[in-house]
């Protein structure tokens, strides 16, 4: 496995001044460009540890002896088991925006930029599906700063869909946007997890399928009421 | 997937519109890719994209258009990729890396 691109890079320990890492804290120590490529193996290692043993499974020594560094070496960049895996969460969090950002920015139509979306977002799910299962099944249960980030990215993807719902006529787009998502978040566990005998259908068939379940049904929902309003 | 040229043009713009994050940066970076090369000059935090080479840039990255589109546009971890040697860095390392730090 190819770690490091040329001896020059590995022995260089020059001082960075930003961390570039989103789910390192602003004011962490700055890295060295090898500290960066190390801490870069350690969440690879990682999730490929999780996604094995899952996350109440998974100890720093199996991802240490799966980066091929030493223990300590763990604790230079994350405090514990829990660190690395609220750094993944955060890293495949800003992957999947980008990946959904650029696949639906010139999209002229409203029902093709949604399923230009949602295609983006099934095949990220296949991409990284056994990493997927153990953030739904394990991830929210950790404690509740998993349970933020995930609700974070995910109002940060309903608002990103709120235009194109509005202008596909779909009322009350804060609800709806949530529910495209949960929509779309069970189809892909269906797909990978839970199918059984039926064929495996293309990212491009499930969006269309998920677009399409949504469309039928968002545009249903009742005008919201506020509570306490009296009708005629 | 999105030319190049939106690519830089969008990165140009997210530095435009997060002035704090690139606040007192000078720093030219030059990108190489599949037969074409990309400039983006930063002056005291304010991006200029050029087509072409640099004559003297800190930073240099290297990829194939097809790798590095798949950075940018998330299909492709950078750490990941540079450990895959499908983005390499010449020059200030460093500054590479704030690169990234802009684009979050």
């Amino acid at each position: 496995m190819n770690r490091r691109p040329c001896d020059p890079i590995r022995h260089s320990a020059r001082l960075v001044t930003d961390v570039s890492v989103s789910s390192r804290a602003a004011n962490a120590a700055p890295l060295t460009e090898r500290q960066w490529v190390r801490r870069g193996e350690l969440l690879e290692a990682a999730r490929g540890v999780f996604e094995r043993d899952g996350y109440h499974g998974t100890t720093v020594s199996a991802i240490v002896q799966a980066a091929g560094l030493s223990q300590g070496a763990f604790y230079l960049y994350f405090a514990d088991k829990k660190a690395v895996f609220a750094a993944l969460q955060e890293e495949m969090a800003t992957l999947l925006r980008r990946r959904i950002y650029w696949a639906t920015r010139d999209v002229a139509d409203a029902h093709r930029r949604l399923e230009a979306g949602l295609q983006a977002y099934f095949e990220y799910y296949q991409e990284y599906a056994a990493w997927n299962r153990r953030l739904t099944t394990e991830g929210l249960a950790i404690d509740e700063s998993f349970e933020r980030r995930q609700t974070e990215l995910a109002q940060t993807l309903a608002t990103a869909f709120r235009p194109t719902l509005e202008q596909l006529g779909v009322g009350e787009t804060a609800l709806a946007g949530f529910a495209l998502l949960g929509i779309a978040s069970e189809i892909a566990y269906w797909q990978h997890f839970q199918r059984r005998d039926e064929p495996s259908m293309s990212a491009a068939a499930l969006a269309q399928a998920c677009a399409s379940l949504f469309l039928n049904g968002a545009p249903s929902i009742p005008a919201h009421s506020p509570q306490g309003a009296t009708h005629a | 997937m999105p030319e190049a040229k939106e690519v830089f043009t969008e990165i140009q713009n997210r530095i435009k519109s997060h002035p704090e994050k690139s606040a007192g940066l000078n720093a030219t970076y030059q990108f190489d890719l599949s037969g074409e090369s990309w400039t983006l000059k930063i002056a005291n935090g304010a991006p200029e994209l050029i087509q072409g080479p640099a004559q003297s840039p800190n930073t240099t990255l290297i990829a194939t258009t097809d790798d590095w589109m798949n950075i940018a546009t998330g299909k492709l971890n950078p750490v990941t990729a540079f450990m895959q040697q499908k983005l390499k860095v010449k020059g200030d390392m460093g500054l590479a890396m704030k690169l990234q730090g802009l684009l979050q």
